[in-house]
């Protein structure tokens, strides 16, 4: 199946809640394919999808990308789930609840150099005080300031120890 | 051992639970992970990189407790490793090498060894030379085994192979040899009558039980017979020869089908697993004897195969035979005539305990074998029933008089000394006019006295003895001790012996 048509999909989508509200207006829509015999399905799905989501079906219709029949729209939908299940999440901890400026500028950074953009699976843990953890296939990076303070205050012990001996 | 947070900050890689099957998980992410490897989830759950795919890590976790879909995994850069010590001596653990006996945690400061190690290569290795004393006389003259022996101990379930079993374990561990018992997929009940008899016999605190019962995780039960060896390598390392008894074996090979039938491998004979072979035989060769300075140490190894209906032909048995060098057979049959041990000795092998036997006992075994032989064949004709001709009925004379001095209780230990001497008495014909209740009786006494080690001097007179003539010459000499125990003069005995030669003439 041809997966450029879904990279209209992903625009804007950067983190794990976008994500899943994608995935879940995706399911509804699949849903809807079956149960609506109306031609148009930007018709059947409004209200009950996101605005974003209906625009982007109401272009391919005009474009004659979606297809037509239930059973080819259903493998569409599917498609569309599998693709996004498959984009390239990046897990970042962090002390604070970030705004979604921050957010943005993020994503831009970890865009530079890639074909698509990460999905940004944010968590808030005010326990590493500062900086960040960041998980990626697999490889993990701490870079939170508990680590840091813990081998400083660790070093320092040590000294004094060897000192009192 | 480290906390999951540690280990994942230090190796840097991370993965998450995709999927569980029973005690397998699939894992995504961890990159770099290397096969038998060791992970860690969030929880503390240990467990066992069994395979490496594309996107997912096949792992076999080792803890009872559950693990749940997307638990993060932390890799540990290491194999597995069980605390050692010499401590554990007197325990009972489980494979993880953590106690189970109830007796509170184990002191002292203890080393870690990985449980997959590999075997020592052949330049390490000695020839066996010395006899294992089993304290059982059948086998001691008949099929002798060696330190640094791999002797299979096969036969159908309640033919005594454990019983056998502690008997050996019993006389090792008096002789301050270190005896391990690893208990693969059996019941509590199996471990505690186990722990129960050693405790009897007085020498349970040169023993160690490492027991996986069949309630637990298939991971820990495929897992008990690995830690036993790397006790038993540990206590090697430190000087101590070494037994250890895999009881059982068929068991192991089951959980371990079980294990590969979840990791959807493809099943080969019988569905096992098409390295089971190499599983085993990995184990076993982590026995024998090897070199330590001047001298050399042992771990002797008697696994235990548990056949059906006396199949010898079946996969996991004859896969086990070509591994070990000789076995043991328990024959259902002999069981039943009430034979103890119900060992079945023209089928059952010793491929290097008879380099471990002395002059005397090489002739005494080949005067058995032949006596042994002519009872067979007379017995066969007894059962026609007519009248038997003299050496017919010396035959059947002589035969039960030698599976009178054979039969030995569960908790009688024979000496060698004591046994070579009974079997003296027998093929010399002192037993030839008393009845079979009288031979066991005085063979009791007889046996009872060598342990209390009222024949000191027989003992020490061996050396010298090197033929039947000799043997019967050492009887006559210390005819006095043999009447102060039996409270009968052996000598009398002799002149009937003169008589019954005298008839057969």
């Amino acid at each position: 199946m041809d997966t450029s048509v879904f990279k209209e999909f992903t625009t804007n989508i950067n983190t794990v809640d976008k994500l899943n509200e994608l995935l879940t207006d995706a399911s509804e829509a699949e849903t809807t394919s079956f149960a609506s015999s109306a031609k148009h399905l930007s018709a059947s799905i409004k209200g009950k999808v996101s605005k974003k989501f209906e625009e982007i079906i109401r272009n391919l219709e005009a474009r004659n990308e979606l297809p037509k029949s239930p059973e080819d729209r259903s493998k569409f939908f599917e498609g569309l789930k599998e693709y996004l299940q498959k984009l390239p999440r990046i897990s970042l901890e962090l002390a604070f609840n970030p705004t979604e400026k921050f957010v943005n500028k993020i994503s831009n950074f970890l865009k530079e150099g890639s074909d698509s953009t990460p999905i940004l699976d944010i968590q808030v843990k005010p326990n590493i005080l500062a900086g960040t953890t960041i998980e990626k296939d697999g490889v993990f990076k701490d870079y939170s300031y508990t680590t840091r303070l813990d081998q400083i205050l660790k070093q320092k012990y040590s000294q004094r120890t060897n000192e009192n001996v | 051992m480290k906390t999951f947070e540690e280990y994942l900050r230090e190796n840097g890689e991370v993965g998450h639970i995709q999927s569980i099957i029973q005690s397998i998980v699939y894992i995504s992410g961890l990159p770099k992970v290397k096969p038998k490897e060791l992970v860690i989830t969030e929880t503390g759950i240990k467990g066992i990189v069994q395979g490496i795919e594309e996107e997912l890590v096949e792992v076999l976790l080792l803890s009872p407790d559950k693990a749940s879909i997307g638990e993060r995994v932390a890799r540990t850069n290491d194999n597995l490793k069980i605390p050692v010590s010499a401590s554990f001596s007197g325990r009972i653990v489980n494979p993880l090498g953590e106690p189970i006996d109830g007796s509170g945690p184990i002191m002292g400061e203890k080393e870690e060894r990985s449980v997959f190690q590999k075997a020592l290569g052949i330049k390490d290795r000695v020839k066996i030379s010395d006899q294992l004393d089993t304290g059982v006389s059948l086998v001691d003259v008949m099929i002798p085994l060696g330190k640094g022996q791999r002797e299979l101990i096969m036969g159908d379930q309640k033919t005594g192979k454990t019983t056998f079993l502690l008997q050996i374990m019993t006389q090792q561990a008096k002789k301050n040899t270190l005896c391990i018992y690893v208990g693969i997929g059996k019941r509590s009940q199996d471990a505690k009558n186990v722990e129960e008899y050693l405790r009897k016999m007085g020498v349970f605190e040169n023993c160690l039980i490492v027991f996986a019962s069949s309630a637990d995780p298939a991971s820990l039960v495929f897992l008990a017979p690995y830690t036993g060896m790397t006790m038993a390598e540990y206590f090697r390392d430190t000087g101590r020869d070494v037994l250890i008894v895999l009881d059982d074996l068929t068991n192991h090979a089951k959980f371990y089908r079980e294990i590969s039938l979840l990791s959807k491998r493809m099943p080969a004979r019988e569905s096992y697993p098409g390295d089971i072979f190499h599983v085993h035989a990995a184990l076993l060769e982590r026995a024998g004897r090897i070199k330590k300075g001047d001298t050399s140490v042992s771990i002797s190894a008697l696994p235990v195969i548990e056949t059906v209906q006396g199949d010898l032909t079946g996969y996991i048995p004859t896969n086990t035979m070509a591994m070990t060098d000789g076995h043991i057979l328990f024959d259902a049959s002999e069981y039943k005539k009430g034979r103890r041990p119900a060992v079945n000795v023209s089928l059952s092998v010793t491929r290097v305990g008879n380099q471990t036997q002395s002059q005397l006992e090489h002739k005494i075994r080949r005067a058995l074998v032949e006596r042994l032989n002519l009872y067979k064949k007379a017995q066969e004709l007894a059962h026609f029933g007519f009248d038997l001709p003299l050496k017919t009925r010396t035959d059947l004379n002589v035969g039960e008089r030698l599976e009178a001095v054979f039969d030995q209780e569960s908790h009688t230990i024979v000496p060698k000394p004591a046994a070579l001497i009974l079997l003296g008495l027998v093929l010399h014909d002192y037993w030839a006019s008393k009845s079979i209740d009288q031979v066991r009786v005085e063979r009791t006494k007889l046996v009872e006295a060598f342990n209390k080690g009222l024949f000191k001097n027989i003992e020490a007179s061996f050396s010298k003895v090197a033929d039947l003539v000799s043997l019967d010459n050492l009887i006559k000499e210390n005819e006095d001790l043999f009447g102060k125990v039996l409270y009968s003069n052996i000598l009398t005995t002799s002149k009937i012996k003169e008589q019954v030669e005298r008839g057969q003439k």
